[in-house]
């Protein structure tokens, strides 16, 4: 039996890298082709469908092929990468540091080493794959040539975003929502203070929610004295939520606002167009490649032009209408279909 | 929205947000952007922050136990503790040493940066090394 082993620089169990190298693994088991994930970091939560990476031999565990899921530096992916085996490259993107240095320099210093190293990798895969190409530009600039880029890699999964969403929490006035990490590439603190604006001015009982894993740094209390310092009243920090309730948030909400400035694909504005919620975007990295011409996308808004929009997009029902029809054409090239076939095609081009 | 048209689509509602936000600027309206525009510039930990976190001393005393009647467990972790001080004074002197190179290289930089920035206000060249 053919053999492919995925390899991650971290695994978790709410980790989005590691859930679609987990997909992967289902649909090329479907094709008949078998293998395991392996992490060189792991959340003890994951709990056996993920193998630690120092396990893996010489030979690369008898694998045809080992596919490198790249998303961090991982000081283990570069002995894999030495292996004499096929190797492909999927590159997720990797924040730039500059972004990170102030509240987790830590992680800044795991994404410097990961984009620093992207070059040296170049001569040592037989091939890249980006799902955008935001992301694939990166590799270019490393120096890998011939990068694919396929928009269909991640599996969006329309059957998982169902539990939950009966139980809509809806407040009394306008609920405004921003799914991410906590991370200060993707702007939440931007996003505090255009909702103050639009609080204030035309929406008193609006609120802000912003489910999102914290992380290790600062960001997340930082946004919580931002939105006092900014005067804005029901900003809600719930942390990482299960799936169930998160698709509760979503189905309460009445817009989805994404002020990032960096994003090798974004998958919440997927979620956003299945539960038919107005999408108001910052035109920036790979969110233009991923809404279409699903969303209201703003050239480098300043504040007051953000906080209209969001006006707008709560306000106006024939504009919801048409995000709303727009948004379910756009879903239909992110079928689970779509994904089976891109990744065959991916992995079978290298077998 | 009264006397204005509603944006049917999002190219429409793009162009309408920036025209709404400069007419409510202009009437007066979002008093508050500036300052909130403003807020939170600069968060990370100054020099003088880093100079404290930079010498590793840790106080033994830190090392108890939480357990109720764990006094014993607190005297073992202790001893052992003293046992290994060698080892451990090696381990922070390590980090400590790291630290202060670091932090020094960074304030060299940050006068570095700033004396750069002062010629620029004054409309000199900077001088080549």
């Amino acid at each position: 039996m053919t053999r492919v082993l995925q390899l991650l620089s971290g695994a978790g169990p709410y980790d989005a890298i590691t859930n679609q190298a987990l997909a992967w693994q289902r649909m090329l088991a479907e094709d008949g082709i078998g293998g395991e994930v392996l992490a060189a970091h792991m959340d003890p939560a994951v709990d056996g469908a993920v193998r630690r990476l120092e396990g893996l031999d010489d030979g690369a565990g008898g694998a045809d092929l080992l596919v490198v899921h790249y998303s961090a530096h991982a000081p283990a992916l570069d002995r894999a990468l030495a292996l004499p085996v096929r190797k492909l490259l999927v590159y997720h993107n990797i924040t730039p540091p500059q972004y990170l240095w102030e509240h987790e320099p830590y992680v800044a210093m795991i994404c410097a080493l990961g984009r620093e190293r992207l070059a040296g990798y170049a001569a040592r895969v037989d091939a890249a794959v980006a799902p955008s190409a935001f992301s694939a530009g990166d590799l270019e600039a490393a120096g890998f040539a011939d990068v694919r880029v396929d928009r269909r890699l991640y599996l969006f999964d329309r059957e998982r975003l169902r539990p939950g969403a009966a139980d809509a929490e809806r407040g009394e006035g306008p609920t405004i929502l921003f799914v991410g990490r906590l991370s200060h590439n993707k702007r939440q603190d931007r996003l505090v203070k255009a909702f103050a604006l639009y609080q204030r001015e035309h929406a008193p009982g609006a609120r802000l929610v912003l489910p999102g894993s914290p992380g290790s740094g600062t960001y997340g209390p930082y946004l919580a004295r931002l939105a006092a310092e900014a005067g804005a009243r029901d900003v809600e920090l719930p942390g990482g939520l299960p799936q169930e309730r998160l698709n509760a948030r979503y189905a309460g909400a009445d817009a989805f606002v994404c002020l990032s400035e960096h994003e090798g694909f974004c998958i919440p504005l997927l979620e956003s167009m299945h539960f038919g919620l107005p999408v108001i975007a910052r035109r920036a990295a790979a969110v233009p490649e991923v809404l279409g011409d699903a969303g209201v996308l703003l050239d480098d808004p300043d504040l007051p032009t953000v906080a209209e929009a969001i006006d707008i997009a709560v306000r106006c029902a024939p504009l919801r209408e048409e995000l709303r029809a727009r948004g379910e054409r756009r879903l239909g090239d992110f079928t689970p279909r779509e994904t089976h076939e891109a990744v065959r095609e991916t992995v079978e081009a290298l077998l | 929205m009264s006397g204005e048209t509603d944006p049917r689509t999002p190219e429409e509602a793009a162009s309408a947000a920036a025209e709404r936000a400069r007419a409510r600027v202009s009437a007066g309206g979002y008093a508050d952007a500036g300052r909130l525009d403003a807020l939170g510039a600069q968060e990370r930990a100054g020099l003088s922050r880093l100079q404290e976190w930079a010498p590793i001393e840790i106080e033994p005393e830190i090392a108890r136990s939480t357990r109720r009647l764990g006094a014993p467990i607190t005297r073992f972790k202790r001893f052992l503790l003293r046992m290994l001080l060698q080892y451990h004074n090696e381990e922070q002197a390590q980090i400590t040493r790291f630290n202060v190179h670091l932090l020094g290289y960074v304030a060299q930089l940050e006068g570095r940066v700033a004396e750069l920035e002062d010629r620029l206000a004054r409309g000199e060249r900077a001088p080549r090394e």
